[in-house]
């Protein structure tokens, strides 16, 4: 647990990461699944596990699954179909120009819908990292969030035992994705209950939005089900460690997660290269209790009074009050 | 003006990406590949890494000449090996420091038999991605040292030092055409000079067109990749996809200042035709190229001198809207 919350880690965290230089990975890290919870079992409070379509889960270890977390003590957080991880999906998923594919992308996620129903996993995370563009002329932008949201329907309605969130990122691997931010994805989802969104701390920073005022605006609207916690320098979706960069931005996040009173999943979605993954996690997670910590020390009430002067030079303080830097008080 | 453009084999292999670690598409193996691009209309020559699949710079050569292809650059590999994860010129371990300037000597062997023009050096994982990660003092002695070893292995051959401001690490030593004219300035040396890819300027939100004057100003800039980007990333698209007028003034001014070096698609089609994206990065480039040329004849020169760039756009216009027949003009020389 981080703070009363459910605390989370994308396997990956736990396995050698590749990029399109280093394509063997940069080693460390576990190889198989097992090896890779074998290792989660060394972050101490983690209660949950993200699993991959494709990379992790597929017809044939499916039924394996729920007793290899089992066996370690963790919950299966999120199941996210593969609509990225395969050559198939390269010119789109659920947005793809050509019928069959998108067909088979609303299949995928039926499919992983019933398998996290049956495992008992509440979520079913809709990642188009596919679906979108590079060049100029190469999509159709009304048919392609029309194909979008049609899909969704279809599948919301599928399994009620799971929900499905859209998780929003500005770019990569398309050169730009069609659904890049928290305003978009509200608009995409208008009136669809039954689906919320995740919201990835990094791809906001990426698509310059502050991840706290993403996070009121989603929970606004009855959406802010879930959440990615990783930092980057702000232009592209580094997946570093949480805090690396943007200290005050978390600091600010964490406050609003507590005034919305956020309960849900804090899961690590972070790419560590060239670091071990255990101590990575240990370090992220490090950093999410001190956010809690400083939050509660300047208080509730006293950042609301704070924002609700919209004084910047107030804000400024209490950034040091919170963090135990301050001279003076707030 | 003689134009020569060449590329790597990146249209014709299989490219994989962090999510698609498997590949986009199948690629072809080495010798099928150069065969592919020698077909290419437009293309004279190949840009390859070292090592070779071939292991001897003699047969790629010979492998070479058979397919009429000629070696546009030989790149050192100091980047696609785990073992250079932490950096390879600027690594905290001596003993990788070492291996990272026994490849490029062994490069600089190899582009000598294989009758290259230079070798390509880009130290993609010196940087950082943290703060309080890199000792950015050491770093630069390193490079300086490590460089200077290099350069003194064999004169005979140019060393062409690429830069680019991010990717694979968060944040790269040698990120912009500032740093890297510092870096050859210290070095020194009449052959070692600056690749210049235009998309990794356009990255740093730099102008490709100042920073060749910037080089060529120095006699320092030896090697040119073309590409193109949202400036946020270096995503290898085709030369002028995004940023037209920038490719159109780069070749202004390269033109203008006389560079006689090779122009090498550095491209990464992930989701197109290997055949096709080459045809039609070719069609792009020869079309930019020729309006430079025109540009040229027009006297720009003497409207930028005199700060009238609005007279200067007015006739750029002027160019496209008369222009007829685009394909037709791209195939013959300005």
């Amino acid at each position: 647990m981080i703070a009363n919350h459910p605390f989370g880690a994308c396997l990956p965290t736990f396995g050698s990461c590749a990029d399109r230089y280093c394509l063997s990975g940069y080693g460390g890290g576990g190889s198989t699944m097992e090896e890779m919870l074998d290792l989660s079992m060394q972050v101490p409070g983690l209660d949950g596990i993200e699993l991959v379509g494709n990379w992790h889960v597929n017809d044939d270890n499916i039924r394996t699954v729920n007793k290899m977390l089992a066996d370690r003590g963790k919950k299966l957080c999120m199941l996210v179909p593969d609509l990225w991880t395969q050559a198939k999906w390269g010119r789109g998923s659920l947005a793809a120009p050509d019928a069959p594919t998108r067909r088979a992308g609303i299949d995928e996620v039926k499919k992983v819908m019933d398998w996290a129903a049956e495992l008992g996993c509440p979520f079913v995370d809709v990642w188009l990292g596919q679906d979108g563009f590079d060049y100029s002329f190469q999509a159709d932008y009304t048919e392609a969030y029309k194909w979008i949201r049609e899909a969704l329907i279809e599948c919301a309605g599928h399994n009620k035992k799971t929900r499905i969130l859209v998780e929003y990122k500005p770019r990569e691997p398309r050169g730009r994705c069609f659904i890049d931010s928290a305003a978009k994805t509200l608009l995409l989802l208008q009136g669809l209950d039954d689906i919320g969104v995740l919201l990835d701390v990094g791809h906001s920073l990426q698509g310059g939005e502050n991840v706290a005022e993403a996070a009121a605006l989603l929970h606004s609207y009855g959406k802010l089900d879930y959440l990615h916690l990783n930092d980057n320098h702000g232009d592209w979706d580094d997946d570093m460690m949480v805090g690396a960069v943007h200290l005050v931005y978390y600091l600010e996040l964490v406050y609003w997660l507590k005034k919305v009173n956020y309960q849900g999943w804090l899961t690590l979605d972070v790419f560590p290269y060239r670091e071990d993954g255990v101590q990575a996690a240990i370090q992220c997670k490090e950093w999410m209790e001190v956010f809690f910590a400083a939050v509660d020390r300047v208080g509730m009430y006293a950042i609301g009074e704070v924002i609700r002067n919209a004084d910047a030079t107030k804000s400024t303080a209490l950034v040091r009050q919170a963090l135990g830097l301050s001279t003076i008080k707030a | 003006m003689d134009f020569k453009l060449s590329t790597n084999l990146a249209p014709f292999s299989r490219l994989s990406d962090r999510f698609v670690p498997g590949g986009y598409g199948e690629g072809h193996p080495f010798e099928k590949a150069l065969e592919l691009v020698s077909k290419i209309d437009g293309i004279d020559g190949v840009g390859l890494g070292w090592p070779s699949p071939l292991g001897d710079g003699a047969k790629l050569k010979s492998l070479l000449d058979s397919l009429g292809l000629q070696l546009g650059t030989l790149d050192t590999n100091i980047y696609t090996e785990a073992r250079f994860k932490n950096g390879s010129f600027t690594n905290p371990d001596p003993a990788i420091r070492r291996a990272a300037i026994d490849r490029t000597k062994d490069t600089i062997d190899a582009a000598l038999a294989a009758g290259a023009p230079d070798i390509n050096l880009w130290p993609g994982h010196d940087g950082f991605d943290y703060s309080f990660q890199g000792h950015y003092a050491n770093a630069w002695e390193w490079l300086l040292e490590g460089l200077a070893e290099v350069a003194e292995h064999d004169p005979a051959m140019p060393i062409s030092i690429e830069y680019k401001c991010k990717e694979p690490r968060a944040n790269t030593y040698i990120s912009n055409m500032g740093k890297a004219l510092w870096l050859v300035e210290r070095i020194n040396k009449p052959h070692v000079g600056i690749t210049l890819d235009t998309g990794h300027a356009l990255a740093a939100l730099e102008n490709p067109a100042e920073c060749a004057a910037l080089a060529m100003r120095a006699g320092k800039l030896q090697q040119v990749h073309l590409n193109d980007n949202y400036r946020d990333w270096d995503h290898d698209l085709f030369p002028g996809a995004v940023n037209v007028w920038e490719l159109v003034e780069f070749f202004f001014w390269v033109r203008k200042l006389g560079y006689r070096g090779w122009y090498s698609l550095d491209i990464f089609p992930y989701r197109e035709d290997g055949h096709k994206i080459l045809q039609t990065a070719v069609l792009a480039c020869r079309t930019c190229w020729n309006l430079a040329g025109e540009l040229l004849e027009r006297n720009i020169d003497q409207l930028l001198q005199s700060g009238d760039h609005l007279e200067a756009k007015q006739i750029l216009w002027e160019l496209i809207y008369d222009r007829k027949d685009t394909k037709a003009l791209s195939l013959k020389d300005q």
